[in-house]
């Protein structure tokens, strides 16, 4: 079987096969033959050259959570990946910016309007959740194109709270 | 006392309940829409709905919640810590309703509470305390005259409690304002009440405070001091005792003041006294915490004193069965405290549902906590997740231990700080014991672009193909949704939102 399995935004290609009792991975450059004891549906213990690992593994929706070792790691297939649309920290090619909250939470104030011109670091908004504010702040000089939610509305970190149009002429840095 | 309703939920709901099945003292759980799942929901011998999430309609509704108390025929509330732990119209209406509030008494409660009257009550006693305002800010004017005269930087405090929850640090008249309207906002949804004032910000402190039980017959005993100054957004993340910076005198000193304090403020059951060490070895009282603390922990393994059980029978009215005499530490303890943040994304919260959990445990091992695999983290209620604390002979082996119990800790599907606190115990300065409030931003700033490497992403990656030739060649239902939002969605798996 030929996996395709995306990793810190890298796509890497693993073909995994069944032998002989053993599993034999290979990532393009490099073989492992490798023994595997399934515990329970979220561990396994991996021996690889007389080595024990145990790996502890979960899935949701859209992700593969891994922790091997004190580490941890979150893989996605790659096909699941390329419905992704938008880049949140990218501007596009009209020159608009996405504005979206780091972390979702409850809108308590939108600092703005339609129309404001903002400065670079102006505070557009403030998001809260588990009792912590945090505030938004344009990352450019612009305008202020959009507003999608209202105070009060709950934002999760994909659907942009605003859209900003990037104003070219005034950037200073 | 027969019967307990405890008014809160996470980890110290169910470490009182544990408390409670060791008295044979029967426990009532109560919870919000959220936590029809909880721990506390699970363990308690009964359990009864609040309310919608919002901590108002639930752990805060103090007629809903006298209510199930007397419905249920509690003899006692435990409020727990945050919440109502330090409101004293609760305390009071439980005074008045005949039921037994765990915790100091209400006109004591008030004036511990009101951090500027409990100021001028310290003043009196000859307590040494910070410079700053004499009251509460009446207005923006009042808060820019006060601040010039005490003098920048300032230190922003919310009347009404602590936790770092609107507190802040003003560098300027420029800040001023921003600063106070979101205290006083923070302040308003963290206790209900937007007081707030200023005191002198003393740099690079330690936050050394004093646990402390009062009977209700006029005995009062402290139980050393717990070393709280790792922290991070003035919230603790790591606590210790004993101190590195106390010298047996300065600990039998401080003791005495935070006794003294105690008695003066007629204050009973068991209580914290906050004070700040400055690098002259000089302490200023701070305030007293009128609650179990997140860290109790640490002087419970250094003291052996169960201070959840000692709250429970000040409250029914027992005397303190040791003396000052009787008690020492023995031993080092660490706690470290998992929030649900994102450290390498500026800590922000990290929500979602907990897919599966390992927690460490083995000798000196404590974990007290309240995870399990298919809970569900929301945004309503504190990032705390869980405590571990680990206690050994000597620091150093409390160090190691710390690291390797964190090493072990697994949490999958939500983002913890694991990591980060690892590298705040490993840390070459904290091994020196020299941990001031300024820790985290001296010794950590870059933590994100410095931390190791991930060394074995070769063997996750192996992983992740196997788990999902395992699950049938297809481990994940990809949805056409294009966010996952924790609250919003509402799976067939999600129950309660």
């Amino acid at each position: 079987m030929e996996y395709q399995l995306v990793l810190d935004g890298e796509i890497h290609k693993v073909s995994l096969e069944f032998k002989e009792g053993r599993y034999v991975f290979d990532f393009g450059n490099k073989k492992l033959e490798v023994l595997s004891e399934s515990v329970d549906p979220n561990t396994f213990i991996l021996v690889i050259d007389g080595k024990t690992y145990p790996v502890y593994i979960a899935f949701d929706q859209k992700k593969i959570h891994l922790w091997v070792e004190g580490e941890k790691y979150e893989i996605q297939e790659a096909e699941s990946v390329k419905e992704k649309k938008f880049e949140r920290e990218g501007i596009d090619v009209e020159g608009k910016k996405s504005i979206c909250a780091p972390m979702p939470g409850k809108i308590l104030k939108i600092l703005v309007k339609e129309g404001d011109k903002v400065r670079k670091n102006q505070s557009l908004a403030i998001v809260e959740a588990m009792k912590m504010e945090h505030e938004i702040k344009a990352s450019i000089v612009g305008f202020v194109k959009k507003i999608n939610f209202k105070e009060d509305d709950l934002v999760d970190t994909q659907e942009p709270i605003l859209e900003l149009e990037v104003e070219t002429e005034e950037q200073t840095e | 006392m027969n019967k307990i309703l405890i008014a809160n939920r996470g980890e110290i709901a169910v470490r009182i309940i544990r408390a409670c099945k060791e008295m044979e003292i029967s426990t009532v759980a109560v919870y919000s829409e959220v936590d029809r799942k909880a721990m506390h929901v699970q363990l308690a011998d009964e359990a009864h709905l609040l309310g919608a999430p919002p901590p108002l309609e639930s752990y805060l509704n103090i007629d809903k919640i006298i209510e199930i108390a007397k419905m249920t025929k509690a003899d006692a509330i435990h409020p727990g810590y945050g919440f109502l732990a330090e409101n004293p119209q609760f305390a009071k209406r439980c005074e008045q309703e005949k039921i037994i509030f765990i915790g100091p008494n209400s006109k004591a409660l008030a004036l511990v509470g009101d951090k500027v009257e409990s100021r001028k009550t310290m003043i009196k006693a000859e307590i040494p305390i910070i410079p700053g305002m004499k009251a509460k800010g009446e207005n923006l004017d009042d808060f820019a005259k006060q601040a010039e005269k005490i003098g920048y930087p300032v230190l922003l405090k919310a009347s009404a409690g602590g936790g770092g929850k609107g507190m802040r640090v003003i560098n300027s008249k420029e800040e001023l304002q921003s600063s106070v309207e979101a205290g006083m906002r923070e302040a308003k949804s963290a206790f209900g009440d937007e007081s707030v004032y200023l005191e002198k910000y003393i740099e690079r402190p330690r936050h050394v405070e004093f646990q402390v039980l009062a009977d209700l017959h006029g005995n009062v005993v402290h139980l050393f001091e717990r070393e709280c100054s790792i922290q991070r957004r003035h919230q603790k993340i790591v606590e210790e005792t004993p101190s590195t910076a106390l010298t047996p005198e300065l600990r039998k000193k401080m003791g005495e003041v935070a006794v003294k304090v105690i008695k003066t403020t007629g204050y009973t059951n068991a209580g914290t006294v906050e004070f700040l060490l400055d690098e002259d070895k000089n302490f200023y009282f701070l305030e007293v915490n009128a609650r179990i603390q997140v860290e109790h922990p640490v002087t419970e393994l250094t003291t052996g004193i169960d201070l959840v059980k000692s709250q429970i029978r000040i409250a029914s009215g027992e005397k303190l069965s040791f003396k000052q005499e009787d008690l020492s530490q023995r031993g080092h303890a660490i706690e470290c405290r998992i929030y649900a943040e994102d450290p390498e994304n500026d800590f922000l919260p990290s929500l979602g549902k907990i897919l599966f959990v390992k927690e460490p445990c083995g000798p000196g091992i404590r974990m007290d906590s309240s995870l399990f695999s298919g809970l569900d983290v929301t945004m309503h209620y504190d990032p705390i997740l869980a405590k571990l604390i680990c206690w050994a002979e000597t620091r150093n082996e409390a160090i190691n231990k710390s690291a390797m119990a964190l090493s072990g800790y697994v949490i999958l599907g939500i983002k913890t700080q694991i990591d980060f606190l690892k590298d705040v115990v490993l840390h070459p300065e904290f091994a020196t014991g020299n941990t001031n409030t300024d820790f985290i931003p001296k010794n950590l700033f870059d933590w994100k672009e410095k931390r190791d490497k991930k060394k074995f992403k070769e063997m996750a990656l192996l992983g992740a193909a196997l788990g999902i030739m395992n699950q049938g060649g297809k481990a994940v239902k990809f949805e056409k949704k294009s966010a996952y939002d924790p609250w919003l969605s509402t799976g067939p798996w999600e129950i309660g939102t």
